[in-house]
């Protein structure tokens, strides 16, 4: 019975140590999110430096450079269910080992900017497909 | 022997039934506070920023879609669709004033925040900030910021710090007071400043007006479509166009924790239906000492309510814990994907608290009333007379 009461005790003040803990989260934050998405970057890209990580949905493939892909922002194609909804795609470039990612595949992708004179992309060196949206979207 | 003590003697004499009988309870409670608390609070967090946003009219472009609507709410960047000088035929509307907002985001220690253009003087009065610290916009087209407490906070950003945004450096003029909305979180620069900044002169995310007369809203949305070609939602209809699409959210959340409740209650049901069998005896000889059917009767109610307000406290505990973790995974489900700002936070308020241990007991008691009253209707012959 001890153990019991124990364990009740445990649960009620660990719900309390949370709820007293997330009080202090109240604030509203700029971001709390852990991979960017692509509206998030879409509007000043190079004002984020270094390596980072960027949720969206593979919705475009290069045909005349079969490394490039075009990224657009998970959230808005969620909402406009339309692959050519005409929403931003943001350029990317991965030249590394593992298949590339399919079409309506929802992929973190990190990797950092480049801008030349004539190129600006994002330069993808790992990609992670965290699943498969094409039977929520039309083509 | 009291009856409080009996009900404890009772639940305690099969003390594994009794734990597994209260982990239901507590695992449906647990689920059921999880999910309400996820839902109230996306409810909560756009009713908010609906009252934050000050306005009674918002016109925008007519071919914005649901997605564009969520992001007036949720203080995410919007496209810039909508000509100035809309903003310019709004304003002459007689019991008409009116703001402009143009939403873009730049990186602040590489985190994105919003960047919102506006008319310093208007929007101040529109909106009735008050500084922090610092000294306001002194002009329309000044290159400086003005920050919400949030974003100072959040980045230990002071007075004199520069912002570089678009390749542009802006010092920091002035900390906002803290409004507890969305326009804590946002760097404010004078809407011509961002329009240079981010090439898009000329073109504004959307207007929103405050009118003189509350009453005659219609005409006034009759007034703005007449001389521009845009959409206009009263502040109430785009806050009920948001929460119907919540709406489909915490339906779905209520069912499952509503699923998850049922079978805790005909846990309680079996259990008590078993201890009423078991217990006939018991039954009997109480009858046969002189207890009234309502004393049996109550026995086992009061045995099934304590039940439900044991699992009603363990269940808001765990359910608490439950929504801490669950939050972020329902925040990346394509179902409330598109709600982004809104998306479920965690937190939990003392009237879910106090309404859930109250939902725990009446559920439980509910569920013991069945078997209650079979252990009142039993005759002490009948009751005593049986044998294993």
């Amino acid at each position: 019975m001890k153990r019991l009461a124990l364990f009740t005790v445990s649960v009620i003040v660990a719900g309390l140590v949370v709820a007293y803990a997330d009080r202090g989260g109240e604030e509203i934050k700029a971001s709390s999110v852990k991979a960017l998405s692509i509206n998030d970057i879409q509007s000043d890209p190079l004002s984020f430096t270094g390596e980072i990580k960027i949720n969206g949905v593979a919705a475009a493939f290069s045909e005349a450079d079969e490394t490039f892909f075009g990224i657009m922002d998970t959230a808005e194609l969620m909402a406009c269910k339309d692959l050519y909804c005409g929403a931003y795609a943001l350029p990317a470039k991965y030249t590394g080992s593992s298949p590339m990612p399919k079409l309506a595949d929802v992929v973190d992708v990190t990797g950092s900017f480049v801008k030349t004179d004539t190129e600006f992309y994002f330069a993808v060196t790992d990609f992670e497909v965290r699943r498969n949206i094409m039977r929520l979207i039309s083509r | 022997m009291n009856i409080p003590k009996l009900v404890c003697k009772n639940l305690l004499r099969r003390k594994g039934r009794f734990i597994f009988t209260l982990l239901g309870i507590t695992i449906g409670m647990a689920s059921f506070v999880a999910l309400l608390s996820l839902g109230g609070n996306m409810r909560g967090e756009v009713t908010k920023q609906a009252g934050a946003l000050g306005a009674n009219l918002i016109i925008t472009p007519k071919n914005w879609c649901a997605y564009d609507q969520i992001s007036i709410l949720t203080g995410e960047s919007l496209p810039e669709s909508l000509q100035y000088d809309v903003l310019d035929k709004v304003s002459a509307i007689d019991g008409i004033t009116a703001v402009p907002y143009l939403t873009q985001k730049t990186a602040v220690q590489n985190n994105p925040v919003l960047v919102t253009g506006i008319l310093p003087g208007e929007m101040k009065d529109f909106k009735g900030w008050e500084l922090k610290e610092g000294d306001y916009f002194v002009s329309p087209d000044e290159r400086a910021a003005v920050i919400g407490s949030s974003i100072a906070n959040q980045f230990d950003l002071g007075l004199n710090d520069v912002l570089t945004i678009r390749g542009g450096r802006f010092p920091v003029k002035a900390i906002l007071q803290a409004t507890g909305s969305n326009d804590d979180a946002s760097v404010y620069l004078p809407v011509s400043v961002v329009q240079e900044i981010y090439d898009v002169e000329g073109y504004i995310s959307y207007i929103a007006a405050k009118v003189d007369d509350i009453t005659r809203l219609d005409s006034y949305i009759a007034a703005v479509v007449d001389v521009a070609n845009v959409a206009v939602t009263s502040d109430r209809q785009l806050l009920s166009s948001v929460l119907a699409i919540l709406g489909a959210v915490n339906t779905t959340l209520q069912l499952i924790a509503g699923v998850a409740l049922i079978a805790a209650a005909f846990g309680i049901v079996n259990t008590m239906m078993t201890a009423t069998y078991e217990r006939r005896r018991e039954i009997g000889i109480l009858r046969a000492i002189g207890a009234k059917s309502s004393a049996i009767f109550n026995i086992f109610l009061l045995e099934s309510g304590l039940y439900g307000l044991l699992g009603g406290v363990t269940g808001v505990a765990a359910g608490f814990v439950v929504s801490v973790f669950a939050a972020p995974l329902i925040a990346q489900s394509d179902f409330t994907a598109l709600l982004k700002g809104a998306a479920p936070t965690a937190s939990l308020d003392a009237s879910i608290v106090l309404r859930a241990i109250l939902f725990s007991i009446v559920i439980s008691i509910a569920s013991g009333l069945y078997p209650a009253w079979k252990a009142a209707k039993l005759t002490p012959v009948e009751a005593i007379s049986h044998y294993e």
